[in-house]
């Protein structure tokens, strides 16, 4: 009938319209809540610039009172750089520590080179198994350096490899290393830190990662820091940039940190345990370990702290193809989903403090719906201007706040980096960053939103293609998660 | 509305440009301020190092008078030299900060309503090593934010003068962790002085700060303390009862002995670690069989600890480890065998196995059996692979081949 | 003659310019290395009277770059004095064992260093006749 379907049409149109203009909405509160962040961020950068003095470090290098700390690296079919970057962890500035490399079933060459290269040979370890892991094959120290043990086990995954090398660390503090990260000097000096200054109640402390691709890299150091070549990687770069400069740390100080970079993070231990250790459970057990940590810590009732510092710590390499960047993506999106679903329970709990009543209700809203509602949005204002209804000004309003807005945050990132560590002195560089952040937002962005949604429905599948990814060594853990 | 959102974008449009151009001024300022300052500093430099060296009376005579940049740069140049430098050199830098005004600048800035203005002047103070700021950084030590405090507290610390000390120890009472830690690095730094205000200060100290005040007391070997310390092997606090038998460990005088053999029996096993690794510093032959027997404890550390002391204890100390990998109790032959095979103990009996001398060789080979019956092979069969010398290889093969083993 | 060379491997540029001025000053050549591996290089070539390293440097360290000269004949014999920030007794040993003629802990006092440098150096030119 006729009217019927005049009706049928004009319906259409208003909630295209509608939608529109709840995308809108959506975007203002997003990129505002961004701001706020970076706002934070902003005065806890300027302020930890302020008070830190080399000298402190120094100082913390020389004590006797500084806490001992045992390095994880767990390792899968790493045979090309594992020598290097165990070398290059033994060059790290500090009093003493331990490496421990945990050889997860590697097919290829991993466990030879190490033997090969540190003269290693087999010992006994007594150790208790205060986490349950895989089968553990053998046990290697070196004479020439005392401080580096190798284990040896079947495969068990990252998780199962780091619980090991938990099992097996002799100091109450460890600090997780991915394989193919390059760690700075004074790395362990700057994360220890936050335990010397609140030795009770810090538990885990997690530092800015950087890209490496671009970067100058000899023996295990960088030795000259430029920007990568490629334009995806770029992306990257200024995506990092927000996110942690202006997004993590902004985060930490609102007390509800979840994310510590699985390429490098230093933990306590004795709270490590006592939620479980690391889990095979989700894609991204670092994150995974995190909200346990929370949940566990809250529900127990403890004071705590889980900081970010703001002082550069790791470099790590970066997707540079396609098709790298989307499984990357799509591992932690995947990962963030399933560790919601695992805790659903802390949303909007009052027991859980910030983080049940803003953080994870943030994350459920913008990171996990809000790429369906961005890439509808696209949608729709696409349609609406093929059907010919879409209004001039309301498409400059969206402009305005889904790209501009996102604009001026993500050069506010790069103003942030250049007025605190300078890390980019080239103007070159600077140049290519500020020109990055302006296209970073016309395009990548949204093709992130994409791909989360790919993870989305991939997780609803319960597709976890773990093994597929395991021959090319362990990927670098999640470090980015929030903020696309 | 349409003109409202216009503008809006245009705003919005040159607050990015704005932005940009913030970013790119501010770069380029710094630049150009380093340069400049680079420049000076070339400049500058070597007459500077010549005076440090030795040259002249006072620096200001060696210089035009420093203005605006070149103060800056003066200064910088004087502390980054300080860092590294002791002795007459340095006391030259001192003098020189005192004769150009730097001093009297900086401890001007301590009053500084900016806390890090403050604070940046105690830290700058502190490498300037200057008597003259000792007054008001005292005062500083009440300041409000807690890095103020510690790095007044760290500047007094580099002064060495009596008049610090006691300001040093009221800060111990800090509730603040950190700043206790980091008093006790500075107190112990100080020499025999800071002990003994620490002594006497002793029973008014808080706990926390305590342990510290402890650790301190025999990081400066202060003698004077053993009574205090020994008296504190009975305190009702673990952690005191531990440090304490640490800190008479690093004064070491043979005398602590029989009160540390008491602490081996402590309840608490921090306790029984200290006061292994202090016996093993020691070094009195009484304590070696106590030793022997806390090779058996519950507790790693202390059966470590105990090991090591052994092996630190000379000929009776190896000897009580090789008898202990016949001990009855697993983790005692484990603890004695990972020592030895530490010092190197088991690699010189695998060598002695290649000598023409036949006792050497019996001798060698009973030792190598024991070790093979306190089933910790892996060492062994290491060398069994690898080891140059024929004949060494094929005994050991030989006593680690299933027959050979008694069990 | 020529007047001794004397090789400064320290990673920090302050402290590299203090000991070529303090060393200039009383007329010794003084050459310079910024990292462990140019330590290595400029001492293989060219061979100097006396080399002062320290220990905490970029790409190798102290300890492997002493090793490292010890072990080829020609560099075994360039006198070497330690000078480092790590002050543990460890560490000391480590280093005179080694093979290094002295260590100087920093902070150092630079009259000291000169008269060490200086007896070394005479020591090495008795030795020679």
């Amino acid at each position: 009938m006729i009217p019927l379907a005049v009706d049928w049409h004009d319906l259409l149109l208003k909630s295209i319209l509608g939608f529109n203009e709840y995308v809108i909405y959506y975007f203002i509160t997003l990129n505002s809540v961004y701001l706020l962040l970076f706002l934070v961020s902003l005065v806890e950068v300027v302020r930890f610039v302020r008070r830190t003095f080399f000298s402190d470090y120094q100082q913390i290098l020389k004590s006797e009172m500084t806490l001992p700390i045992s390095i994880v690296v767990p390792a899968q079919n790493e045979e090309r750089g594992i020598v290097d970057t165990v070398r290059s962890l033994l060059q790290l500035n500090y009093g003493e520590f331990e490496i421990l490399v945990v050889n997860d079933g590697s097919k290829d060459g991993t466990l030879e080179r190490l033997v090969r290269a540190f003269d290693l040979r087999t010992t006994d370890r007594i150790y208790r198994r205060t986490l349950p892991t895989g089968k553990v094959r053998g046990i290697y120290a070196s004479l020439e350096v005392p401080n580096l043990t190798v284990v040896d086990k079947e495969h068990g995954g990252k998780s199962d490899a780091l619980n090991t090398g938990i099992n097996l660390s002799r100091y109450p503090l460890f600090c997780s290393v991915d394989a193919d990260s390059v760690i700075e000097e004074n790395a362990l000096l700057r994360v220890v830190k936050p335990f010397m200054e609140h030795p009770e109640e810090m538990v885990a402390v997690g530092g800015i990662v950087r890209i490496i691709n671009g970067c100058e890299v000899r023996d295990g150091r960088v030795v000259k820091i430029g920007l990568p070549r490629r334009v995806l990687p770029v992306f990257q770069v200024v995506e990092y940039l927000r996110a942690f400069l202006s997004g993590r740390i902004g985060w930490s100080v609102l007390r509800s940190l979840l994310i510590i970079s699985g390429a490098f993070g230093l933990y306590k231990k004795s709270e490590v345990i006592a939620v479980g250790g690391y889990d095979s459970n989700t894609d991204t057990e670092d994150l995974e370990l995190v909200v346990k940590l929370h949940e566990g810590l809250k529900k127990r009732k403890m004071k705590y702290r889980i900081v970010f510092v703001p002082d550069p710590v790791c470099w790590t390499e970066a997707p540079e193809k396609f098709k790298t960047l989307l499984m990357q993506r799509n591992r932690w999106h995947r990962g963030l989903l399933q560790s919601f679903r695992l805790h659903w329970r802390m949303l909007l709990n009052p027991k859980y403090g910030v983080i049940g009543i803003v953080t994870l209700p943030y994350f459920l809203l913008f990171e996990m719906l809000g790429p369906f509602v961005e890439v509808l949005g696209y949608l729709s204002v696409l349609l609406a201007w093929l059907l010919g209804i879409l209004n001039m000004e309301f498409f400059l309003l969206f402009l305005l706040v889904a790209i501009f807005y996102g604009v001026f945050l993500s050069i506010a990132a790069v103003l942030l980096e250049e007025i605190s560590f300078r890390r980019y002195p080239a103007w070159e560089d600077l140049a290519r960053l500020i020109w990055y952040a302006i296209w970073e937002n016309i395009g990548y962005r949204q093709l992130l939103a994409l791909f989360k949604v790919k993870a989305f429905f991939d997780f609803i599948r319960r597709r976890r293609r773990w093994g597929e990814m395991g021959h090319r060594g362990f990927r670098p853990a999640a470090a980015v998660p929030d903020q696309h | 509305m349409s003109e409202v959102l216009i503008q809006v974008l245009w705003v919005l449009g040159s607050v990015l440009v704005l932005l940009s151009l913030c970013i790119i001024a501010n770069k380029a300022l710094r630049e150009m301020r380093e340069r400049r300052g680079a420049r000076i500093r070339r400049d500058l430099e070597p007459r500077i190092l010549e005076y440090i060296n030795g040259k002249g009376e006072r620096l200001a005579a060696l210089l035009p008078p420093p203005r605006g940049m070149e103060r800056q740069v003066v200064e910088e140049v004087l502390l980054d030299n300080a860092r590294f430098l002791k002795g007459k050199a340095r006391a030259r830098i001192t003098a020189a900060c005192e004769d150009l005004g730097y001093v009297r600048d900086r401890v001007r800035q301590l009053r500084s309503p900016r806390w890090w203005k403050r604070a940046e002047a105690a830290e700058k103070l502190a490498t300037m090593k200057s008597p003259r700021a000792a007054p008001d950084l005292i005062a500083l030590m009440r300041d409000e934010v807690p890095d103020v405090r510690m790095r007044a507290a760290r500047a007094l610390g580099h002064l060495e003068t009596r008049t610090s000390i006691k300001p040093l120890i009221e800060a111990f009472r800090d509730p603040n962790r950190w700043s206790a830690l980091r008093i006790a690095d500075i107190l112990s730094g100080m020499g025999p002085g800071a002990a003994d205000e620490l002594m006497e200060s002793f029973a008014t100290l808080p706990i926390k700060a305590r342990v510290a005040a402890v650790d301190c007391l025999g990081r400066a070997r202060s003698h004077r303390a053993a009574a205090l310390l020994i008296n504190l092997l009975s305190d009702p606090d673990r952690d005191i009862r531990a440090r304490a038998a640490h800190s008479l460990g690093l004064i070491g005088d043979p005398n602590f002995t029989p009160d540390l053999l008491r602490s081996l029996r402590d309840p608490a096993w921090p306790v029984r670690a200290m006061a292994a690794k202090a016996l093993g510093k020691l070094g009195r032959p009484e304590a070696v069989a106590p030793l022997r027997e806390a090779l058996k404890d519950r507790e790693w550390w202390v059966r470590i600890n105990a090991a090591e002391g052994l092996r630190s204890m000379g000929e009776k100390g190896l000897a009580a480890l090789v008898d202990a990998i016949e001990a009855e109790d697993r983790y005692a032959r484990h603890a004695a065998v990972a020592t030895l095979e530490g010092a190197g103990v088991l690699d010189q009996y695998v060598e002695k196995l290649a000598s023409p001398d036949e006792r050497e060789r019996e001798k060698a080979l009973v030792f190598i059996r024991k070790i093979v019956a306190a089933e910790r092979t892996d060492h062994l069969m290491q060398t069994a692979a690898r080891h140059t010398q024929e004949k060494v290889r094929e005994q050991l093969s030989r006593i680690l081949a299933p027959g050979e083993v008694k069990a | 003659m020529s007047p001794p060379r004397i090789l400064v491997a320290d990673d920090d540029n302050t402290v590299r310019r203090f000991i070529v001025t303090l060393l200039a000053d009383r007329g010794y050549e003084v050459l310079e290395a910024a990292d462990g591996e140019q330590a290595y290089k400029v001492a293989e070539r060219a061979k100097p009277d006396l080399m002062l390293l320290d220990l905490i440097m970029p790409f190798r360290d102290g300890f492997d770059v002493l090793q490292d000269l010890k072990r080829s004949p020609e560099t075994a014999s360039i006198p070497v004095i330690i000078m480092s920030v790590k002050d543990r007794e460890e560490e000391i040993v480590k280093g005179l064992n080694m093979g290094a003629d002295d260590y100087v802990v920093k902070p150092f006092n630079s009259l000291e260093l000169v008269a060490r440098v200086r007896k070394i150096l005479e020591r090495e030119i008795r030795r020679a006749e």
